[in-house]
């Protein structure tokens, strides 16, 4: 077994020497502050041997850490052999994780911006596991060289294991020949797209607060005035636009920088990032599905993402949450027009076959949903009345009245609007081996998937929708655990017997 | 083909029947004791029109809770055979779910405390991608139909890779 480089103990000292400073900081200024509240702020003396204990404190927190990132660096460690690749981590709760390599679904390797300092670089190396499917089953820090000779040895056992002669060849010719570029100007037209998404997201959901709080202020006995208000949203307004377009830029030209696609053997690499350097290995039969995805204003445009679903290829989001990820990115933005050559080049048997059919049926958009609104607003509802009239307030009977009606107008806006989009993006498109699938309205969303990646298949109908022959599909597949259901809404009865005959029993 | 669907245990009826009146004398209580208690005197208060909703809500609440179990009971069926199990559910949404035999993970027991009362088990089947759950076997049923899946599942997956051999 062999240790972690020891550039990173050193990469350890200097990251706990940051945090150590931070908490030495929050501590003094907050000792200080209670220093000036009890002496009113003037003459604050503080005596020296104050500070010998603080100093002392300081030196005592930071040999413990460091002590601790001692004995992790000593008694981790990792060994790649023939069969299996083997990580060992932790000093208190200590975790060994055993990989064989024909189960290594994917290699990646990931550089922040203070690692890239110390010339070290994490190689993350998952198995596939549907239990671990939001973070990489093992990690391997190393230097950054050694990284990439470690991700050629995996990927060299796994050639070995293969003794396929011909992919040699093919490797001299196609390695760094990018399948795909993204270009400067795409990444303006990137970031254009998406800050005016997060933007008019933001700008409507500050409206609707604004609105909802104007009309409950109005209730109160001191009134806001209209114009408080207007002045509020319009600074919030402002400052949150700005501030979407400079996310929105931010991602494309700092988290995308050097954005690289290329084939080697038959494994797929995306490589991109400035602070935090990404480099993704993933074998191309591992690809689970192919998702085309065109947003409103994508589509205003003609442009499209595609992403890639690969367990263990995701993209953490940059929200906070720490289990919430999305699938990671094959494309982040390309012309329509250029979609099917892109995913041909990157694997022909995933290149979408045309739209056919859409949506049989509008109103049933309509009745279910309305039903079970008006079944949750009136029970609500009458409870309030109930109270209302117990308190004998019958004037403000009206006032619920209209909370109610305003909802149920609303919600039934909100699905004309979702409704209209989605029923013309509905369709199953059954296709030799593999299934295409049109779902999602407003984001529009174009899923290819391999015959034996379906999991299961569901059908769900009501007694009037089975008379006139629409269904709704579920597709169970395999990938990450949180979107492996694809939706598909009132289509035909008779997709269901081709999808049925698709599945591998 | 002329599938014979099973029925789940009819003790879970009675289990459900028993939830629904834990139900029903909760939203009772909330029902009544708004309308009589909520008042600006310190006493019971009566008017007409609020026990008139009153006797509606409680109305409601009495056939949403009594009506349901018995219309998803006559709903819920399922069916395994060597190579597929189906799961047939929904009371007004009918969904009717195909998993072959092949993609089954793993199989799992479980046992709520008024099941284990009820000597009732449910099963959970994991797969890759969803888990499915059947709830309400006898535990003699749940046994018997783990032992032929996991069978049926170890006899697909040997002849799967004599498929992929030859």
């Amino acid at each position: 077994m062999k240790n972690f480089t020891k550039k990173y103990f050193a990469y350890r000292c200097f990251i706990n020497l940051i945090y150590t400073l931070f908490v030495l900081f929050l501590f003094v200024t907050s000792i200080f502050e209670a220093f000036l509240e009890k002496t009113d702020g003037d003459n604050v003396v503080i005596e020296s041997r104050y500070l010998l204990y603080v100093a002392i404190g300081y030196v005592v927190l930071y040999a413990i850490i460091t002590i601790f990132s001692y004995l992790y660096y000593k008694l981790s460690g990792y060994e790649i052999n023939d069969k299996q690749v083997i990580v060992k981590r932790g000093v208190l709760f200590k975790r060994k994780t055993v990989i064989d390599l024909e189960n290594v679904h994917s290699v990646n390797s990931k550089q922040g911006i203070i690692q890239k300092l110390f010339k070290i670089s994490t190689l993350l190396i998952d198995s596939g596991s549907t239990n671990t499917s939001h973070q990489a089953e093992a990690s391997i820090i190393e230097d950054e060289n050694v990284v990439n000779e470690l991700i050629d040895v995996l990927k060299g056992k796994k050639r070995v294991e293969s003794s396929n002669s011909t992919s040699y060849l093919e490797n001299e010719h196609s390695e760094n020949n990018s399948l795909y570029n993204f270009t400067s100007k795409r990444k303006v037209i990137y970031g254009l797209i998406y800050g005016t998404v997060f933007a008019l997201v933001l700008f409507f959901s500050i409206a609707f607060t604004m609105i909802l709080s104007y009309v409950i202020s109005n209730l109160s006995s001191e009134p806001n005035s209209f114009g408080e208000i207007a002045f509020v949203l319009i600074i919030c307004s402002i400052i949150l636009i700005i501030g979407s377009y400079v996310i929105a830029f931010a991602y494309s030209f700092i988290r995308y920088y050097g954005f690289k696609l290329y084939k080697e053997n038959d494994s797929l690499i995306i490589e991109y990032g400035l602070l935090v350097k990404v480099k993704n290995t993933m074998k191309l039969n591992r690809i689970k599905a192919i998702k085309v995805e065109r947003g409103l204003l994508e589509r205003m445009f003609k442009y499209a993402t595609i992403k890639l679903e690969v367990i263990g290829y995701i993209e953490s989001s940059n929200n906070g949450n720490g289990n919430q990820a999305t699938i990671g990115v094959l494309v982040p933005l390309c012309k329509e027009s250029e979609v099917n050559s892109i995913i041909e080049s990157v694997s022909p048997s995933y290149v979408p076959k045309a739209q056919q059919g859409k949506a049989k049926s509008f109103i049933s958009y309509f009745t279910w949903t309305n039903i079970i609104l008006l079944f949750a607003l009136i029970i609500p509802y009458l409870f309030g009345v109930m109270v209302l009239l117990n308190y004998n307030l019958i004037n403000d009977l009206w006032i619920i009245s209209s909370i109610v009606g305003a909802t149920y107008l609303l919600v039934n806006i909100i699905v004309l609007f979702v409704s209209l989009f989605d029923r013309n993006n509905q369709d199953i498109i059954i296709d030799d081996n593999r299934l295409i699938i049109y779902h999602g309205g407003i984001i529009r969303r174009t899923t290819i998937i391999q015959r034996h990646n379906v999991i299961a298949i569901e059908d769900v109908t009501t007694k009037w929708r089975k008379e006139k022959g629409i269904f709704s599909y579920r597709i169970h597949i395999r990938t990450n655990n949180m979107t492996n259901v694809i939706h598909v809404n009132f289509i035909d009865e008779h997709k269901k017997d081709e999808l049925l005959n698709l599945l591998i029993f | 083909m002329n599938i014979e669907f099973i029925k789940l245990e009819k003790k879970i009826l009675k289990l459900w029947y028993v939830i629904s009146t834990i139900l029903f004398i909760l939203s009772l209580v909330s029902i009544w004791g708004i309308c009589l208690f909520a008042n600006d005197s310190d006493t019971i208060v009566i008017t007409i029109p609020s026990v008139i909703i009153g006797g509606v809500l409680s109305f409601v609440f009495l056939v949403l809770l009594y009506g349901y179990p018995s219309l998803l009971y006559r709903s819920y069926s399922y069916y395994y055979n060597d190579d597929r199990i189906i799961i047939n559910k929904g009371v007004f949404f009918k969904h009717h779910i195909v998993v072959p035999v092949c993609q089954i993970q793993d199989l799992h027991i479980y046992e709520g405390p008024l099941m284990q009362i009820m000597k009732l088990d449910g099963i959970i089947i994991s797969t890759a991608g969803s888990n499915y759950i059947i709830k309400g076997l006898s535990r003699k049923d749940s046994e018997k139909m783990i032992e032929s899946l996991e069978a049926n599942l170890r006899k697909r997956l040997e002849e799967l890779k004599d498929e992929k051999l030859h």
